[in-house]
């Protein structure tokens, strides 16, 4: 017993280490919120200001700087990308475990060309795509709308990937059991399989989510609606060529971090022991 | 015929019945997917390639030029030294984040519940903040003068280091905030697969009494490999493709030393009238990190994780 | 999580993703960017031409001045509709790449002087002089007419200038050690001279360009010693001779003395290390200048700005800058060039009132194309008597010469091979021998001989 205390004790001590770490450069972005602009990167460093100031934050949220276009508002850009990564969130989860579990239990003609199909769409850089991808998008006349900014990116190989490796550690009985009973396939992927799937989930969830929160060159390129403006893309409106106002990038992005560190404070729970294979045997 | 062999022959008849509809379902759970990649992945490319070929202009009409976009930059000193960077930052993150994540997935298992929630969560921000924000963050941390590394060793009497322009560190200061920035993502996928493998295992096995590395040897990593795989062929990949780090950090100097394919590639982008050489050079490194991760898959090959 | 839960959760994302897209969808007027079409439901009884203007962000003063003018030539021009857009400076390139290839480039952008001419050989800008009065660019500073033309054709009209580089330095750290602050140094020996005097612990005497930024801010010195390092035609390099040697040994000297930061402090641009004291002395570009007036305020006045040293010591009528910039362009496939243009000539190129107006916000720390706005300007009290000024609109301005134009690359090469002298410590002799290489080589493989646009100038 003494042992385990002991081995926990110092899990947390150097855990607790490492957590500041990690949250230092958060804290620093959001009291740099707070300064003006100037003693953001001065030296000597600083790390509170002179005065705390509110006027940045406040501006950014009553849209009070010059800097946002005409229409475009930081509190709506917070909904329409919260609405935007939900959204894929949700059908990048249920649409890459379905390919997920196709490829880690289905046998069918062709698979192993599908499953090179698929891979190939891992490696392919950005900038390979950016501008024919662009041309697909507007002579489907998609651009300027939600869906341009979700539909793309939705089917997601390295989470089919992931969440395959997963499935593959699922045990056989589980289905055979199920499949003697006459369930189909897909009653056993929804039933079994997904209720499995939380912790990948949560991790594949998150790494999405981040992925459309933090979104850029995509929206610049194919919305031009200030309501559509997507928060990374508003927040880019502040860095100039020379000039760059550092006191409202690190406000704005100090509230923007909220969403995303919200999420995982509420999902990280679910990256919890297994529990499929007790009293299957 | 008996009850065996009436048993035996409607099974196998269940057998092609059900393979048949195996492959319906395995098709119309596929559907979606296969949709999205061909319009929004596939087709792309396949036009980038097409246009690869030609002298790829919006303005004129583009002349079929044949490989010359590729010989171009295959012949570019600076494209080859980029491909040489990103092969080093592979050998100092990969194995770095590999090794750190898996043992600090452990610590995690073995923390209190509230402080485990409090660490996931923190070791998860620094993927939230953006490149522009880290970027700044090590600016301070790396300033030649003043800033919080040298400040530090002034302490103990070293002189200023110049961690970015000094072409002995410049790799070491781009790899380290790469490290950071994915430690916590990869910590969590470890973790993911760390609490897959079920308690009993290892209760079997201490029953039997074996040690904590021999639990770790023959039960923890035979268990992992798929995880392992995952997060192998992803750090790859995301090494190889570096790029918002580097060009707040380093911009790619001194000399190059640091400059990364993507951030070689989005420089032309930026800089050329006409997309020739961005688009052969980012076909060029979709084969490269393509091939490199087919030949990752055969060594790390497990009978389960391969089609 | 149960079935339960996930069903609840699938169903609360359903009806959230409805709300968002009913929402977007009617906010939304679903044109495509760009579209020179008017929009449906607005109540224009006939249909008006919309003009793109493309503009990277700007600080507050600037911003103001486009939208209010943009605003003022809209409504004094029936008909027409100049839409200014800001597009991101990180993914200017990207969107604008993305707009010519379905067609909707922007027909007026805000473009960068030395990217101008290639860009104008693929056929993206279109010659303004069918569209704009031919006097209006005679109002403009000869040198400055040069760059923005092709041939007897002009490709874009400037909307200011700013040279780099100049000398930014401490009056009082040079008080504090017994230099006289109205002398600053105008040879590269006086200048490493009085950079080792002014080094002390915690302060350097000189700020230069880092790795990143020697590429480009080198310009101003291939200016000053005579030549870039490819000849005119493009046909072959001329890097390897005595005024190069000059200015790598020059550099390599002020690495050797420590009489510069072996990193960087900040970027080239940035006055931010020379404010805040941690140099004495640095090479800026005449934005610093608002820089110092804006941010800097409380030290603004210990700062001097003096003409770039050279390697004779000779600064009097001397080419010393390159002269950066913007202008705008005009899109070569635009679908109304003749109104476009009309707005170019409204905005930049008309009444020197508006021009002035510009260079007002920015306290006079960029610099105008045109005789007749800098005339208006001087006019104002208290603007002649500005020191900076004097010195910039005298001695740098007329005698700056353009940025190169040939392909950055080129510039890349340059800034490798410096760097291989001051990082890994090549000898100045072998790291010129081997950038004639890397140029020529380039050359060749480009093709590059005679592809000057502007060689028979």
């Amino acid at each position: 017993m003494n042992e385990s205390r002991k081995a926990r004790y110092i899990a947390n001590l150097i855990g607790i280490f490492v957590a500041l770490i990690a949250l230092f450069p958060l804290i620093w972005m959001t009291i740099s919120g707070f300064k003006k602009r100037e003693e953001v990167l001065s030296f000597p460093f600083r790390f509170f200001p002179k005065e705390w100031n509110f006027q940045n934050y406040v501006d950014i949220i009553m849209n009070s700087t010059s800097f946002f276009p005409d229409g475009a508002s930081f509190m709506t850009s917070m909904f329409v990308t919260f609405g935007v990564a939900v959204f894929c969130v949700i059908f990048s989860l249920l649409l890459n475990s379905m390919a997920a579990y196709v490829f880690a239990r289905l046998e069918f003609p062709f698979k192993k060309f599908l499953w090179l199909y698929y891979m190939l769409t891992m490696f392919i850089p950005g900038i390979a795509i950016y501008i024919t991808g662009f041309m697909i998008v507007d002579m489907l006349n998609m651009t300027n709308t939600f869906w341009v900014l979700t539909l793309p990116g939705l089917a997601y190989v390295w989470s089919v990937f992931f969440v395959r490796q997963f499935y593959l550690n699922i045990p056989m009985a589980l289905e055979e059991a199920a499949l003697l009973d006459g369930a189909t396939r897909f009653r056993i992927y929804w039933s079994i399989f997904l209720p499995l799937s939380v912790p990948p989930f949560v991790i594949m969830g998150m790494n999405v989510f981040l992925g459309y929160w933090s979104a850029f060159l995509w929206p610049v390129m194919t919305i031009s609606d200030p309501s559509l403006y997507q928060i990374n893309q508003l927040l880019m409106f502040f860095k100039a060529q020379r000039n760059t106002e550092w006191q409202y990038i690190m406000a704005g992005a100090s509230i923007a971090s909220v969403p995303p560190i919200v999420l995982m404070l509420m999902f990280q729970k679910y990256i919890i022991q297994g529990i499929k294979l007790s009293g299957i045997k | 015929m008996n009850d065996a062999t009436a048993r035996k022959g409607l099974s196998s008849q269940k057998l092609l019945s059900r393979s048949r509809q195996d492959a319906k379902t395995a098709y119309a759970m596929l559907v979606p997917t296969f949709i999205l990649l061909t319009l929004f992945a596939l087709l792309p490319l396949g036009m980038s390639l097409f246009k690869s070929f030609t002298d790829f202009s919006f303005y004129k009409t583009p002349e079929f030029i044949g490989f010359h976009n590729y010989r171009i930059v295959l012949a570019d000193p600076f494209f080859r030294k980029a491909v040489l960077v990103a092969f080093k930052l592979v050998f100092l993150i990969v194995p770095v984040q590999f090794v750190a994540a898996f043992l600090f997935a452990h610590l995690i298992k073995e923390m209190s519940t509230r402080i485990g929630a409090f660490v996931k969560t923190t070791i998860y921000i620094p993927l939230v903040i953006s490149g522009i924000v880290v970027g700044a963050v090590f600016s301070f941390i790396y300033n030649y003068q003043g800033g919080i590394l040298n400040s530090l060793l002034n302490v103990f009497g070293i002189e200023n280091q110049a961690w970015i322009a000094d072409s002995t560190y410049a790799l070491y200061s781009v790899a380290a905030p790469a490290i950071w920035q994915g430690f916590g993502y990869v910590t969590l996928m470890m973790l993911a697969g760390l609490l897959d493998i079920p308690k009993d295992y290892y209760e079997a096995a201490k029953m039997d009494g074996a040690s904590a590395f021999r639990r770790m040897v023959y039960i923890t990593i035979p268990n992992m490999k798929n995880v392992f795989i995952f997060i192998f062929i992803s750090g790859v990949t995301g090494a190889l493709s570096l790029y918002e780090i580097v060009l707040m950090i380093t911009n790619g100097g001194p000399g190059g030393e640091t400059l990364t394919p993507v951030l070689h590639l989005v420089n032309h982008f930026n800089n050329d009238p006409t997309m020739g050489y961005t688009v052969a050079g980012a076909i060029i490194m979709a084969i490269i990190l393509g091939s490199f991760s087919a030949v990752i898959f055969r060594i790390v090959q497990s009978d389960k994780a391969i089609d | 999580m149960t079935m339960k839960t996930f069903k609840s959760v699938t169903a609360m994302a359903l009806a959230l993703v409805m709300l968002v897209s009913l929402m977007t969808a009617c906010s939304s007027n679903n044109s495509k960017p760009g579209d020179g079409k008017e929009q449906p439901g607005t109540n224009a009884p006939h249909s008006k031409v919309v003009i793109p203007f493309w503009i990277t962000p700007q600080d507050t003063g600037i911003t103001a001045w486009f939208r209010k003018w943009t605003n003022e030539f809209n409504q004094s021009h029936d008909g027409v509709e100049v839409k200014l857009e800001f597009v991101p400076q990180d993914a200017w390139q990207q969107k604008l790449k993305a707009a010519q290839s379905n067609g909707t480039a922007p027909q007026i952008a805000y473009t960068n002087y030395a990217s101008i001419p290639m860009s104008v050989e693929e056929g993206m800008y279109a010659a303004l002089d069918d569209y704009m009065d031919p006097k209006l660019f005679e109002d403009l500073y000869g040198n400055i007419k040069e760059i923005v033309s092709i041939g007897d054709n002009h490709y874009s009209y400037p909307v200011f200038v700013e040279p780099y580089q100049l000398l930014f330095y401490r009056k009082d750290f040079f008080e504090e050690v017994g230099l006289d602050p109205e002398s600053p140094p105008t040879s590269w020996k006086q200048l490493i001279d009085m950079a080792a005097q002014l080094t002390k612990q915690g302060r350097f005497g000189l700020a230069v360009p880092g790795s990143g930024d020697v590429a480009w801010t080198h310009w101003a010195f291939q200016n000053m010693i005579g030549h870039f390092p490819i000849s005119d035609d493009w046909s072959h390099a001329t890097v390897n001779d005595e005024s190069y040697r000059e200015l790598f040994s020059f550099w390599k000297t002020l690495y050797d003395e420590k009489v510069v930061p072996k990193q960087a402090l900040s970027e080239a641009w940035d006055i931010k290390p020379l404010a805040e004291g941690r140099v004495a002395m640095g090479f800026n570009g005449s934005w610093a200048i608002g820089n110092l007036k804006n941010e800097y305020a409380d030290i603004a006045d210990k700062v001097g700005v003096a003409v770039a040293p050279t390697p004779d010591g000779i600064t009097e009528g001397k080419t010393t800058a390159a002269l950066g910039g913007y202008a705008l362009t005009l899109d070569g496939k635009a679908k109304n060039p003749k109104e476009a243009a009309e707005f170019i000539s409204y905005l930049v190129a008309g009444d020197p009132q508006i021009m002035k107006e510009f260079f007002e916000t920015s306290q006079y720390s960029k610099f105008s194309a045109r005789q007749s706005v800098d005339e208006l300007i001087n006019k104002e009290p208290g603007v002649s008597d500005d020191p900076y000024r004097d010195i910039i609109l005298k001695q740098v301005i007329p005698f700056a010469k353009p940025e190169p134009w040939y392909s950055f690359d080129i510039s890349s090469i340059y800034g490798t091979a410096l760097e291989t002298v001051i990082s890994n410590g090549v000898p100045v002799d072998d790291a010129l021998a081997k950038l004639e290489k890397d140029i020529n080589d380039y050359i060749k493989v480009h093709n590059y001989a005679n592809k000057n646009p502007k060689q028979n100038q």
